[in-house]
């Protein structure tokens, strides 16, 4: 009888120890508190950072910019090679890479993804990232069903020709936006990509993709690059910040953003050794209107930039979260000069150009900002600035209006000033100083400046191939625009923050405020401790 | 009582082509452009154009409109210009999530409200008369998002029993139920108790205890069922409050129910989305309505509708 029990028992244990319920291994599953931004994932119909975090671990382009802002290959054996005349890029892919149904990558893929991109019926908002290559213009104005400038030599190499030379081409096609797609896959999806179906050659493949409570991963085990320490990345979409914090602190999420402002409140809790912190590839300015009556005259404009103190505003009022800006361009980007002395202020002198710009009893003017942003880091800054030039005789009115009206008065250049945040579409001067403040652009950001001699220095640049040639003209344009037509009034660069459980290894940020999970581990003997 | 409901859900038609015009006509009077939107500040004159010929939004106005009822009477609202996700299928997937948070809350509110107004009013000038009275003053005047966030403070948090936030399972709902039934269940008794009061002190009462009938029957039977018509009124009127979903009960708790679907769209001026839940919202509460006045007909057979009501 005790014989039976003890075969009876030991069948039991064999029992659960094969079912998995005993000595199971604990998986590492990092979840990530996110912000739902109600959006598809596919990154050519939206631009949010925090759908970047998402889909930048499901789709790869051929290219990604590292945390140290170098461009790595990605899908290809090697940095492409471009002719001497900088028209034409050579691309090799790595071969046999799996998507995650189990397709293999070839070039028509990439083809595909492209067309995809300057097709009208896809609505994408950053075809002009590489609307460059031969053949896209036709595609966007419906002349053209295929892209000419892409010739596919084989199934592994194919071939991209521009229009004319752009030196940042690769920066481009290295971020989010040109990320490949499975042709098949894609094709069949039709409006649901990105909303139910996402397939890309990612470290992380999707299991349930749910656009109103999270997008939930496992790792891709037949992935092209290092296999990834993680078993999957739970992006759980909280938005309320004060519900967000509350699972943190319950142990409920292992990661998540954290607004600037509320660093001061968090840096004096329990959570302190928890925060950390960097700077995205951005800038905080005043960006004043060059067609407005009064702010059109750089007297003026320089007199703002004169009556703000910004040393005061980067140490008491951002509790020193942020770092006083010299240029427009940011600290490690081509052509940023790093000789660049601090803007002074200097009130006496902002009413003496006040006086020579006829005002010598002050001026008024209003700031438009949205009203959800009123109460952010960009909403206390616009209050402290309002402060301090009313000392030097600058009235500055703010008005609060929703965001889409906001978009619209500034398309329509009725905003006369607003504060600015700006971030680098990728880690080149192109995609950061020329995308706001070149004539074409600036015309729908508020700015309007219009400078011949500006242009022409980004036209340059753009163009040219030395990168020292480069990094001259872009600190040339930035002294214009920043020091002597004061069309843009540098304030920050902002540092951001997250909170990240200390059992969370290995976890970087990159240029674009985005949060990329590469490589990121879990210490479970320290999150079971 | 067939020709009423037919009727009403002929009015029910109407009412809801007069609710899209108006939706249709204010998001096109108020600033703020989509398209604008969605570039936000890569809104290039080119792109922007681009876009709004590929969104249909170049169309006049008018065309705009009659392609939009006549593909919403094959139940077709279009897709959103967000997400790009069909209207249909969004609104389908959050009446799921609203209708558990609504159905959940409208218990508490119902069964917790009506037995407090029932023992208050039997109660007169007691102890507990006292506390409901006090309480539902307290339960009417708290701000929902205040006490979702004590609820979630004191029992998500602290104490660890119920989930903080999310759906992910049947307990996720019960925090946002309460925080949402509270201020339900506060009205209900106040009405119930009221209500009660009114009736106890009608002669067919004292009649029915003067028979030996026992207090339970009595209550329930005789002076409930009298007392129900204003709480049915009060019921109806907040059962469409509830199914029209609560922004910020859902925001706190992140539930993606129908109220904050109705946020985001204003919001983000998606016009389809809009529409589809203004609709939505409607319907809701001209059914709640109908629902209700013919319960009335049940509850108490002095009602009739005739022809002509």
């Amino acid at each position: 009888m005790k014989t039976l029990r003890v075969k009876i028992l030991a069948a039991l244990l064999l029992t659960l120890c094969l079912t998995g319920v005993c000595g199971a291994a604990e998986k590492k599953i990092l979840r990530y508190g996110a912000i739902n931004q109600k959006s598809t994932l596919d990154m050519q119909v939206n631009t949010y950072s925090r759908v970047m975090d998402i889909a930048d671990m499901i789709v790869e382009p051929l290219l990604r910019i590292d945390e140290e802002n170098r461009i790595l290959p990605v899908l290809v054996r090697e940095m492409p090679r471009s002719s001497e005349d900088g028209l034409v890029y050579s691309f090799s892919l790595k071969p046999d890479i799996k998507f995650h149904d189990g397709t293999t990558l070839k070039a028509s893929d990439v083809k595909y993804s492209f067309e995809r991109m300057f097709r009208p019926s896809t609505e994408a908002l950053m075809s002009y990232i590489c609307d460059m290559i031969i053949g896209a213009q036709d595609m966007l104005e419906g002349r053209a069903e295929s892209l000419s400038g892409f010739k596919i030599i084989d199934d592994q190499n194919f071939e991209i020709t521009l229009s004319y030379p752009y030196a940042p081409f690769l920066g481009s096609i290295a971020t989010s936006y040109a990320g490949i797609y499975p042709e098949k896959a894609c094709g069949e999806a039709g409006k649901d990509w990105g909303l139910s179906v996402y397939i890309g050659t990612g470290p992380f493949k999707v299991t349930n993709l749910d656009i109103d409570n999270g997008v939930f991963t496992e790792r891709f085990e037949d992935y092209h690059g290092e296999n990834q320490p993680l078993d999957g990345i739970d992006f759980i979409f909280i938005e309320d910040p004060n519900t967000r914090r509350m699972e943190y602190e319950r142990g409920n999420i292992d990661i998540m953003m954290l607004d600037a402002t509320m660093y001061p409140e968090y840096a004096s809790s329990k959570l302190a050794s928890e925060i950390g912190s960097y700077t995205p590839l951005g800038l905080i300015f005043i960006n004043p209107n060059m067609s407005d009556e009064r702010l059109g005259n750089a007297k003026i404009r320089e007199a703002i930039s004169l009556a703000i103190d910004r040393r005061t505003i980067a140490q008491d009022l951002m509790k020193g979260t942020a770092i006083e800006a010299r240029t427009f361009l940011l600290p490690g980007m081509l052509g940023y000069d790093d000789k660049a002395p601090v803007f002074e202020r200097n009130v006496e002198r902002a009413k003496e150009l006040l006086t020579e710009a006829g005002y010598p009893d002050g001026v008024e003017t209003e700031s438009y900002i949205r009203s959800t942003n009123m109460n952010t880091m960009l909403g206390r800054i616009l209050l402290a600035v309002q402060n301090q030039v009313k000392e030097a005789g600058i009235d500055i009115k703010i008005v609060q209006v929703d965001s889409a009206a906001m978009t619209e008065m500034r398309n329509g250049g009725k905003v006369p000033l607003e504060i600015f945040d700006w971030y680098a579409d990728f880690p080149d001067p192109d995609g950061f100083i020329y995308s706001m403040l070149y004539s074409s652009n600036a015309a729908t950001l508020t700015s309007n400046y219009k400078s011949a001699e500006f242009d022409k220095l980004l036209d340059d640049a753009r163009a040219a191939t030395d990168p020292a040639k480069r990094a001259e003209l872009y600190k040339e344009a930035d002294r214009l625009a920043t020091r002597v037509d004061f069309a843009a009034i540098p304030l920050f660069h902002e540092k951001s923050y997250y909170l990240a459980k200390p059992y969370v290894r290995n976890f970087k940020m990159v240029y674009n405020d985005v949060y990329h999970f590469h490589g990121v581990d879990l210490d479970l003997d320290a999150k079971n401790r | 009582m067939a020709t009423y409901i037919l009727k009403r859900l002929l009015q029910t038609v109407i009412v809801l082509w007069g609710v899209s015009l108006v939706t249709f006509v204010l998001m096109n009077v108020v600033p703020g452009d989509p398209v604008l939107l969605m570039l936000e500040k890569r809104a290039t004159p080119e792109a922007v154009e681009r876009i709004r010929h590929e969104m249909g939004l170049d169309r006049p106005k008018t065309t705009q409109y009659f392609d939009f009822v006549s593909k919403a009477a094959r139940l077709d609202l279009g897709r959103s210009y967000f997400t790009k996700e069909p209207v249909m299928t969004a609104l389908t997937r959050r009446f799921g999530v609203t209708l558990r948070l609504a159905s959940s809350a409208y218990a508490i509110a119902l069964l917790l409200g009506i037995s407090a107004g029932v023992a208050s009013a039997l109660q007169r000038g007691g102890a507990f008369d006292s506390l409901v009275r006090g309480g539902a003053v307290i339960g009417i005047s708290a701000p929902v998002f205040w006490v979702a966030i004590i609820l979630q403070m004191s029992f998500g948090l602290r104490l660890g029993w119920f989930p903080i936030s999310g759906i992910r399972s049947d307990w996720s709902f019960v925090l946002p139920a309460i925080a949402l039934g509270i201020r339900y269940m506060a009205s209900i008794s106040r009405v119930t108790r009221t209500s009660m009061l009114e009736v106890i002190s009608q002669d067919y009462i004292r009649t029915a205890r003067a028979k030996g009938l026992a207090e339970r029957v009595v209550i329930l039977k005789h002076a409930l069922k009298n007392a129900l018509i204003p709480i049915i009124t009060l019921a109806g009127s907040e059962l469409g409050n509830l199914l029209a979903g609560s922004m910020l009960t859902e925001w706190v708790f992140a539930i993606p129910g129908i109220g904050k679907l109705m946020v985001d769209s204003i919001l983000m001026r998606d016009l389809p989305m809009l529409q589809g839940t203004v609709l939505y919202i409607a319907v809701v509460f001209v059914l709640s309505n109908l629902t209700v006045d013919i319960s009335y007909a049940f509850i108490d057979p002095r009602i009739r509708y005739l022809k002509g009501d």
